[in-house]
């Protein structure tokens, strides 16, 4: 890579993406010519990503590394963070930014809806409609084909699939180099008083006159064939596929159109020698003048070289855009460094996954590109300071920590996997030492989902209850936390558990007596009003019941933890969405806190009865109703089914009066509304077969109902999610 | 629950001695009943929910099948169910005091509940931030901020051009803001188009621009610029020559005056240009372009070097109108004292022409005024005539109202429809034969319908459905085609120009109808020949056109074509659960009727009826703005109908008086929204106006109504709804649900009340 070639940066991608496209023919498609791509294992054997993973990169409004744009690219694309085969989320954009003209005609992307596949395979080649009707995999070629575009859009005149065709379009976008590109807001660059923008790949362009002298002096050195054309010049050229969305050519074959009718044409020409770098410099400084320097007509147009030139002038660092000015050459050295380092990193990348450059060569490339984007952020946070503005808060560190946490879910679950014998051995065997070791992995496994929680709270800055994800994993945390204090409670005598019940009474009073001297806000005195009382409540409900049925609630919530961990991975980044954003705008802070984590807290108290009641009912195969472990495992199943009818009614009532401040009724009979007074009317219904049933019938029907409520409730959580269209979608 | 008992099923149910209306209480209050209940309860909702077309075969939507007679049948049964069983069974003892209270709850919270729901109502309002107040000489207008609305101001015109939500501007204190900004062109009979620019509460800043080409200043202290003595300079109203500048390219003069201070800055400076003015033809001079600055604006232009009666002025920016006709422009507050129902239909009706010459903001106001009339809709039917369902094909018939002696009803309600304008053979139309065609290209089909020609009097016609970006070159090859064929049987195939600017366009003959009496196309693209295809009714034709098939279908020949207003009824496949009777996708038909007489109409729903007609199809206004239909009614005149919702009265009137969305970093997204607004009580209106803020989360609470942000433009900001609603038995009903909870909670501490068990 030659220095001129580097101050273009933003040209990295196009040309390769379009010259492979069906306008060319595959006959002319240089890349063909290029070696395969190297397995991906090859390529990072000797390298090092986690520099680069962790660079930030300011995207759906928040600041996260490189490394989660990645999995979120993926994710779009393929229904899962990385193209399979040993890549890593972060190789998988790597190679989409670099190499997407290798993958045209690998299946990488998927359709995720079965009906879907089975319509658009109706218009697709019989080659590749048994992998689209399998697995939903499909090529970008063919996903980009008219044919499918065509039957999209028919299909979203005629059919109420917006959803499906929502996701296969956003496929569609996501491989689209100038879509993601234009995501790619890496480089903090200052946009003035009304902009926080960062600039992506695009942005950091040199001018148009540098831009377009480059490209000739390329031309020039290159033997002026099309191969040279695609190899030299595809990140010189003036204007790539993202360019083309800044300076809003109309559509890909505009640019295609541009590429190739005027640039190619001017490739040729200057190959030629026709232009020495004075004519060159003439050229680009006026475009009006190309018929005075010999250029060829009316394949190279003045105008469309002038009416290029204005586009391009809307590019650029303004100098306004600057807090100090004093500070300009330091931003000009860095942008600079930054665009070389980035074209670097583009070239290298390539070059090294077909086998052109060993992988030691990469690394250099890749410590620069972050040492780059590393000054620019020190240079940005000045610019910030100078402003008066406060520093941002970047947590890319953690962030990762976390992924690589959430990669490792697993140990989490395995624990709790392992809890279950032990639980059940002690709780139905009245083995002490197989409980302690039971709840000693309980413990372990809500040690390692708190840990999640608080860390995702800091990198989300908000509660973490505000999608499907977020609020299975505090569920489960909830009923874990519920079964741990349960067993406390039925282990403790009744001085001690009156003792921390006492105890905890008065610590929240004088924690209330602080808050409120304090002026503490609502959303923190409420939930740890909640918080303490709850526990206490468990606690002592727990101590009331006494240790006969020690064991059953850590079954129930190892039990339940297994099934979200195993859900949350299983459904991974299908319907239960693991990735951090931004809450939506309805979602106040203050009824996270409020109304849903205590709608949360009454579903993992119906998961806890409803998997208690599925192990009573394993139990009665053996047991009679009236043997005593029968009878106390009951009693606390049917506790714990009280406390979540009443945790769920206030739920319900919190709900009910956010409803009327944010949507001016209380109640609209909204789907995920019914769901969850049905859910409550199970429970209503439970109480009356407790009261109407026979003794020795007593157990088995609150269990059926509780499982019952339990799968109801399932229902809404998932499925009027996922299914039905209502005013709780986020939820 | 208390386990230690037996409970009330283990026990004798009742005594043989038990009167029979104890007995009958006794069977009422049983749990098993109580639990039947709840199982009908929970089938009803879940179907209603979760089961939608299932409700949608009923014709309700939510809220009519929740709150319908089947729920209040079943909540009432409850009802009884749990006074009974709180009086005859569950006994009225300490530890049951839990389950007394929670029966107390339910009860209270289906009352009030029921009082909720029978006496709430709910509606939107559209606020429009401001509207466009313009004054000309003998002609002032309204105008709504939404781009591309049009209002007559005398012999002229304002439009509505562009709205800036987030214009950055200077402002006068050298800091840069973001304004929420609208542009209005203003055409004067006479004078060229000029543009106002206003900026939200900030009128000291409203600006004039114009592109001009004249040799007249619009400075009149400055009447021209020119170059003598190798300088550039203005020359004052007395001849006195100012800013004496350099000629060289950025060149600058700056002198201070009263009110400011003017400049005179040398743009370019191009030599050779040929000059163009009547009698300086054929020969070339040295053109300067500059820009004026004064206290009162800004305007540029260019001068030749020696010639200075060739001075032009072109762009100039004004802080007062060009035009002294124009008496005032600006934005000012639109107050609103009206809202819509959600859940009550209605009909407006306006005549003719009254609706031709209503205000922007009057209809805002209908209620006193004559000019329209709300037709409130009772008893709309829960079927329609064109389902597939039961009572498809009862007759309705609803009179709703009579509006100067015309009699309106309401004959015919199609839910889940959509207005459509087919073309159909009506007995009564003039004979003019038509072909019905439809041509499918890149998946898309157009329906052509076609006048058929004589074989000797026909033009080729370009068929525009297929995508042309390029206007120009569709123009220019538009003007070609005025080629006709020959007289002859075998037209010529050279009709069709040969070098097209736009290999997309494809050009198709009239059809014709032979002397055998076939229907005959010629089809081709330019620099092709075209091809004749026969085409008889019911066939398919397929061209080739660059490798693809186009199909041309010959639907039908019309004898005596009139184009009908008819619902389309929307596939049950398409329909979504939140699709609601009496919403978007619903029509009614209106048949007014005067001296026996009678005439119907299709009238498809409209969300906010007072809108004005003619806002076009740009912006959000133009999307929320109303479908109206005109109705003749023999004998009475026109009308206009509008299928909508009944007004609802707030208490006094409210304004928008700003919008703000704070986004994400470095994002669209927005992190919140909120309108601030001020109101006012009616008959208050020397008072001064409250103000308030309402957050998604926050709404504003007037009376007894509540103002709650619903929704907004994100394109203009120029427009918010409110919901607007009042909650009767707000408070009971919260606090029958912490009533119920309270229950609940004694129930399960005296549940864990028997004690320690080991």
């Amino acid at each position: 890579m030659n220095a001129r070639s580097a101050r273009t940066p933003h040209r990295l991608i196009a040309l390769l993406l379009f010259l492979a496209s069906a306008t060319l023919g595959a006959a002319e498609t240089p890349h063909l010519g290029q070696p395969a791509l190297l397995p991906i294992t090859q390529t990072l054997a000797g390298i090092t990503l986690h520099g680069l993973a962790a660079v930030p990169v300011q995207h759906g409004g928040r600041y996260k590394p490189l490394f989660s744009l990645a999995m979120e690219v993926s994710d779009g694309i393929a229904y899962t963070t990385t193209f399979g085969n040993g890549h890593t989320p972060l190789t998988s954009l790597l190679d989409l930014l670099f190499c997407r003209a290798d993958y045209d005609l690998l299946p990488i992307a998927r359709v995720k809806h079965t009906e879907l596949r089975r319509d658009l395979s109706l218009v697709i080649p019989e080659a590749e409609r048994k992998l689209l009707l399998a697995d939903g995999k499909i090529t970008p070629r063919l996903l980009n084909s008219p044919e499918v575009r065509n039957e999209l859009e028919k299909l979203g005149r005629l059919t109420a699939k917006s959803k499906a065709i929502n996701q296969v379009q956003g496929a569609q976008g996501m491989l689209d180099i100038g879509n993601v590109l234009f995501q790619l807001r890496l480089f903090p660059v200052p946009a003035g008083a009304h902009d926080d923008r960062w600039r992506d790949p695009a942005d950091l362009g040199t001018d148009f006159a540098t831009s377009l002298t480059a490209f000739i002096a390329a031309a020039r050195a290159s033997d002026g064939s099309k191969a040279s054309f695609a190899d030299q010049t595809w990140s010189l050229l003036p204007i790539s596929v993202v360019t083309a969305t800044k300076l809003r050519l109309a559509n890909h074959q505009e640019l295609t159109t541009l590429n190739q009718q005027l640039l190619w044409p001017l490739w040729e020409f200057a190959a030629t020698g026709a232009l020495d770098d004075a004519a060159a410099r003439k050229l680009a400084a006026d475009p009006t003048q190309a018929k005075a320097l010999g250029v060829p007509e009316p394949e190279i147009t003045a105008d469309a070289l002038a009416n290029l030139e204005l586009r391009w002038s809307r590019l650029g660092v303004a100098d306004e855009d600057l807090a100090d000015a004093s500070a300009r050459p330091a931003w000009d050295a860095a942008i600079k460094q930054a665009v070389i380092a980035w074209n670097g990193l583009g070239h290298g990348w390539r070059a090294a996954r077909h086998g052109e450059l060993p992988a030691a060569e990469l690394q250099p490339r890749i410590d620069a590109f972050v040492a780059a984007t590393a000054t620019l952020l020190d240079l940005h946070a000045k610019d910030r300071a100078a402003r008066g503005d406060a520093p941002l808060v970047i947590t890319t560190a953690l962030e990762l920590t976390y992924w690589r946490w959430q990669g490792n879910i697993h140990w989490v679950w395995l624990s709790l996997l392992l809890a279950v014998p032990f639980l059940a051995m002690g709780g139905i065997g009245r083995q002490t030492w197989a409980l302690r070791v039971g709840y000693g992995l309980l413990a372990v496994g809500f040690t390692g989902q708190l840990l999640a929680f608080i860390v995702r709270a800091e990198l989300a800055q908000r509660v973490p209850l505000s999608n499907l994800y977020e609020s299975m994993a505090a569920a489960s945390l909830i009923a874990t936390w519920i079964a741990l204090l349960g067993e406390a409670g039925m282990s403790w005598s009744r001085r001690i558990a009156s003792i921390l019940v006492l105890g905890l009474v008065a610590l929240l009073g004088v924690v209330l007596v602080i808050a409120f001297a304090s002026g503490w806000p609502w959303a923190i005195i409420i939930p740890t009003i909640g918080i303490v009382t709850g526990s206490c409540l468990i606690m002592a409900l727990a101590n009331r019941l006494g240790p006969a049925a020690r064991g059953s609630l850590g079954l129930g919530a190892s039990l339940f933890g297994c099934l979200i961990i195993f859900a949350q991975i299983l459904l991974e980044y299908h319907d239960i969405n693991a990735f951090i954003s931004p809450a939506m705008p309805i979602l106040s802070e203050f009824w996270l806190r409020v109304h849903t984590s205590c709608i949360i807290a009454s579903y993992g108290l119906i998961a806890l009865g409803g998997l208690m009641s599925l192990t009573y009912l394993t139990m009665r195969i053996w047991l009679p109703w009236n043997d005593p472990r029968s009878e106390a495992w009951d009693r606390t199943t049917f506790a714990i089914d009280t406390v979540a009818m009443l945790v769920l009614w206030v739920g319900l009532v919190l709900g009910a009066v956010w409803a009327a401040v944010s949507w001016g009724r209380p109640w609209g009979w909204d789907p995920k509304e019914v769901f969850a007074l049905l859910t409550w009317v199970v429970y209503i219904g439970l109480v009356h077969l407790r009261v109407a049933m026979p003794a020795k019938k007593r157990g088995l029907a609150t269990a059926w109902v509780a499982l019952a409520a339990f799968v109801v409730m399932v229902f809404n959580w998932y499925w009027v999610n996922v299914q039905l269209a209502g005013l709780h979608s986020y939820a | 629950m208390d386990e230690s008992r037996p409970t009330s099923a283990d026990a004798p149910s009742t005594t043989p001695t038990a009167s029979p209306g104890r007995r009958i209480a006794r069977a009422i209050s049983s749990p098993w009943v109580s639990l039947t209940l709840l199982v009908i309860v929970f089938l009803h909702q879940a179907i209603g929910s979760a089961l939608y077309t299932v409700r949608q075969a009923f014709e309700v939507n939510e809220m009519e099948w929740f709150n319908g007679p089947a729920s209040l049948l079943l909540w009432g049964a409850i009802c009884i169910c749990l006074t009974t069983a709180s009086v005859v069974r569950v006994p009225w003892t300490l530890r049951k005091i839990g389950t007394h209270i929670t029966h107390l709850g339910v009860i209270l919270l289906v009352l009030t509940c029921g009082i909720y729901f029978g006496y709430k109502h709910e509606g939107d309002a559209l606020l429009v931030r401001r509207y466009v107040k313009v004054e000309a000489e003998g002609a002032s207008c309204r105008l709504l901020p939404n781009p591309g609305y049009q209002a007559a101001l005398g012999a002229g015109t304002a439009t509505v051009q562009m709205i800036m939500p987030r214009w950055t501007i200077l402002s006068p204190a050298g800091k840069s803001e973001q304004v929420w900004a609208i542009l209005v062109d203003i055409v004067l009979p006479g004078t060229p188009k000029f543009t106002a620019t206003l900026i939200e509460d900030r009128p000291d800043l409203t600006q004039y621009t114009l592109d001009v080409r004249e040799s007249k200043s619009l400075f009149p202290e400055y009447p021209t610029v020119v170059v003598t003595e190798g300088r550039l300079h203005a020359v004052t109203a007395d001849g006195k020559p100012v800013l004496m500048t350099a000629l060289e390219a950025g060149a600058k003069t700056v002198e201070a005056v009263a009110g400011g201070e003017r400049s005179l800055e040398v743009r370019t400076i191009t030599a050779d240009v040929p000059l163009q003015a009547d009698g300086f033809q054929g020969r070339n001079g040295t053109m300067v372009t500059w820009t004026l600055k004064t206290p009162a604006g800004q305007q540029s232009g260019s001068s030749i070097v020696g010639e200075p009666t060739l001075t032009l002025f072109q762009s100039a920016r004004l802080k007062a109108s060009p035009d002294p006709r124009l008496k005032g422009i600006a934005l000012e507050p639109a107050p609103y004292q009206l809202a819509y129902h959600k859940d009550r239909a209605a009909v407006w009706v306006r005549r003719e022409e009254a609706a031709l010459r209503r205000d922007p903001l009057q209809p805002m106001r209908p209620m006193g005024a004559d000019a329209v009339v709300a037709l409130p809709i009772h008893g709309l039917p829960r079927y329609f005539e064109h389902g597939e369902f039961f009572n498809a094909k009862k007759p309705l018939d609803l009179a709703i109202g009579t509006v100067n002696e015309v009699a309106f009803r309401v004959t015919a309600f199609a839910p889940y429809a959509r207005i459509t304008h087919p073309w159909r053979d009506v007995a009564d139309a003039p004979l003019d034969p038509r072909l019905d065609l439809v041509l499918t290209y890149d998946g898309k089909s157009e329906p052509r319908l076609l006048p058929p020609s004589s074989i000797d009097a026909v033009e080729t016609q370009p068929m525009t459905w297929v995508h042309c970006p390029d206007q120009a070159a569709y123009d220019a090859v538009m003007a070609k085609l005025k080629a006709r064929f020959p007289d002859t049987a075998a037209p010529a195939p050279t009709i069709v120009p040969e070098e097209g600017p736009n290999p997309r366009l494809v050009f198709i003959t009239s059809p014709v109808i032979t002397p055998e009496r076939t229907v005959q196309l010629w089809v081709g693209v330019p620099g092709t020949k075209l091809h004749s295809h026969p085409l008889v009714p019911g066939s398919t034709v397929e061209v080739d056109l660059f490798g693809q098939v186009l199909p041309i279908r010959l639907n039908q020949i019309l004898q005596r074509p009139r184009q009908v207003t008819e619902p389309l009824v929307v596939p049950s496949e398409q329909r979504t659960s939140r699709m609601s009777v009496g919403d978007a996708e619903s029509l009614i038909q209106v048949t007014a009727t005067s001296g026996g007489r009678s005439t119907s109409v299709w009238v498809p729903y409209t969300p906010f009826p007072h809108l004005p007609r003619d806002l076009g199809n740009e912006g959000a206004l133009g999307m929320y703005g109303p479908r109206p239909v005109m109705i003749d009614v023999p004998g009475a005149g026109r009308f206009e109908l509008c299928y909508g919702k009944e007004p609802l009265r707030m208490p006094g009137e409210i304004w928008m008086t700003g919008f703000d969305v704070p986004r994400r970093p470095g994002s669209n997204s927005p992190s919140e929204f909120f309108c601030h607004v001020a109101y006012r009580k009616d008959g208050e209106e020397a008072a001064t106006p409250q103000t308030a803020t309402i957050h998604m989360n926050h709404p504003l609470a007037w009376e007894d109504t509540f103002f709650f942000q619903a929704s907004w433009d994100p394109q203009t900001q120029a427009l918010t709804v409110l919901g607007v609603g009042n909650r009767p038995a707000g408070t009971a009903m919260l606090i029958a649900s912490i009533v119920l909870a309270l229950g609940m909670a004694i129930s399960g501490a005296m549940a864990a009340l028997p004690g320690r068990k080991s």
